[in-house]
């Protein structure tokens, strides 16, 4: 009778604790005071919150009693994880990391596009073009699932190139790092997939050669930055997110009317010219939609990202709500 | 009749299994078990998951073969000279407690993204563990052991082979199993931190890689062959022992 009970007392033991392992890490909020704010402290796909940020834009419009918290994150995989577990509210992933989210259920709800990608290709040892690298060569990228790596693997697909041949080259390592072994050439990579404002650094490097823009496959696939939430905070908190939105509009509205000082913050944050960011935020200006993301995500699937046909932009659950 | 191990390992399948079934831990979190179990037979029969096992057995096995010559090099020149062995002993007290992660921007600085990495850590995990048992479990052998057999006049390869190599044997294999686990950890956890370029990459890199990718299902098929190896390992460790040690009657 004994053992039976400590079987039976064991067992609920091992249930519960499974459940409250399981579901005890997730930060769920009904009601909200604070909201948390994920933004990458130095990708021009985030220049909208840094402007945000610098401006204090944001305050203007949060509800009475309601306060805002900035994190900074510079990991895609980690705001996607962070967003999905809700220990932050509202944050900007890349779109790809919100479409491999998406297909594997995790409770983050697309709100419209952020901000888009600046990503070039570019080589230490001579090489004029992307043909030129051999299949033992190295590629330096800054993580998987970025900007950098769909935008390269975009790249690879519209030019008919071997898709497997370029994925195997390539080789994790922080931008900062890749930048100081393009500068150094010590045979340890023979180029780099860079984004903004580090591709920036890359060419004032003089032994080091632009192989590829990715400009035009970034604009077809609509690679850049998404502005997401998580689920529950978005059901539950909606007018936050109405704030958030009123405060993004007012930065893409003054984007070009206040150019001059807006160039002036990035530049200080990106450390780079003022003219050149000017350039840069002219011809580059962020949107809020949507335009690639069937196409975008029918590439993910193809190359192996996703495991299940992804759904179409039309069949998301707030499609209505996200501009297009 | 299951044995009380199994009981509660069933217990804990069925558990995961009904939770994950009813959603109450989320798919992205936990999948369920039977889904996991499916998704690993169809990546090992059609998508070449056991290229990636085999990736990283390939390179414990190397680094471990370097790692356990390199230990019985060092505990055979430490038994014969004095000096020698205080040396041994002396970096062995400073780098044995050093996780191999811990090293590892300086083995990144100096070999670069290559697998020579991997191995040095593999190495550093080894090594030092399996070098102190060696030297100890030498300095161990009874004198009564080496005096019957220079008395009996049997030569000094086949007093190596039938005395010296069986009287150490508990604590090699001991030791062995201890190494073997912290190259195990240490590799996965290598692997995961940074990636080499090519086709070849392992069981941390799929883990980190599906983990990018937000597919948590074929990261716990990851974890779970992780279990499975290191579950077979230790299964062989214990055939080794019980075919070896135990049989002698050198412990129960």
């Amino acid at each position: 009778m004994k053992k039976r009970f400590n079987v039976v007392v064991s067992s609920a033991l091992a249930t519960v604790l499974s459940l409250t392992l399981a579901t005890g890490c997730s930060h769920k909020k009904s009601t909200t005071d604070k909201v948390t704010i994920a933004y990458n402290p130095s990708g021009y796909g985030s220049a909208v919150s840094h402007l945000m940020i610098a401006e204090n834009t944001l305050d203007k419009y949060l509800p009475d009693g309601v306060t805002a918290e900035w994190v900074e994150m510079s990991s895609a995989s980690d705001i996607r994880d962070a967003l999905a577990n809700g220990t932050v509210d509202i944050a900007a992933p890349a779109l790809s990391a919100y479409i491999s989210a998406k297909e594997n259920d995790m409770p983050i709800t697309l709100i419209s596009n952020y901000g888009n990608a600046m990503v070039k290709l570019y080589s230490c040892c001579g090489y004029t073009d992307i043909s030129d690298f051999k299949e033992d060569d190295v590629l330096a990228i800054k993580g998987l699932n970025t900007n950098p790596q769909i935008s390269f693997l975009a790249y690879v697909k519209e030019n008919g190139l071997d898709i497997n041949k370029y994925t195997n080259m390539l080789s994790k390592i922080p931008e900062s790092e890749s930048l100081a072994m393009l500068e150094t050439d010590n045979g340890e990579i023979e180029g780099a997939i860079l984004s903004y404002p580090v591709s920036n650094e890359a060419e004032k490097i003089e032994n080091v050669t632009l192989i590829a823009d990715f400009k035009d496959v970034i604009d077809d696939y609509n690679l850049g930055n998404c502005l997401c939430a998580n689920s529950d905070f978005y059901n539950e908190n909606y007018e936050v997110v109405v704030a958030f939105e009123s405060a993004r509009d007012e930065i893409m509205d003054s984007w070009n009317s206040k150019l001059d000082h807006n160039a002036q913050i990035l530049s200080e944050l990106y450390e780079c010219d003022k003219a050149e960011i000017a350039g840069i935020m002219e011809s580059l200006p962020p949107t809020k939609e949507i335009t690639g993301y069937n196409k975008l995500s029918a590439l993910m699937y193809e190359s192996g990202m996703l495991n299940k046909q992804p759904l179409s932009f039309e069949e998301l659950p707030n499609y209505d709500k996200i501009p297009h | 009749m299951l044995s009380k191990k199994w009981f509660w390992l069933i217990v804990i399948a069925i558990t995961w299994e009904v939770t994950a079934r009813n959603g109450l831990i989320p798919s992205y979190i936990f999948p369920p078990l039977t889904t996991i179990m499916a998704r690993s037979y169809t990546l090992l029969r059609y998508e070449g998951f056991g290229n990636v096992i085999l990736a990283s057995i390939k390179t414990i096995l190397h680094g471990f073969v370097i790692s356990f010559s390199a230990a019985i090099v060092v505990a055979s020149i430490s038994g014969y000279c004095k000096s020698f062995r205080t040396l041994v002993m002396a970096l062995h007290d400073i780098l044995n407690p050093l996780p191999s992660v811990a090293i590892l921007p300086i083995v990144l600085l100096v070999c670069g993204l290559t697998k020579d990495s991997l191995y040095i850590l593999i190495f550093h995990a080894v090594f030092w563990p399996l070098v102190a048992t060696l030297m100890m479990s030498i300095c161990t052998i009874p004198q009564e052991y080496r005096n019957f057999s220079y008395n009996i006049g049997i030569p000094k390869w086949k007093m190596s082979i039938f005395v010296f190599i069986p009287a150490i044997f508990p604590y090699l294999l001991s030791g062995v199993r201890n190494s073997w686990g912290r190259a195990w950890r240490s590799l996965i956890s290598a692997e995961a931190i940074f990636y080499i370029s090519g086709s070849q990459q392992g069981l941390g890199y799929w883990i980190y890689s599906n983990r990018a990718y937000a597919n948590m299902c074929d990261v716990m098929v990851g974890v779970l062959m992780i279990v499975l190896i290191s579950i077979a390992v230790e299964k062989m460790f214990q055939i080794i022992e019980n075919r070896t040690i135990k049989k002698w009657g050198v412990t129960k």
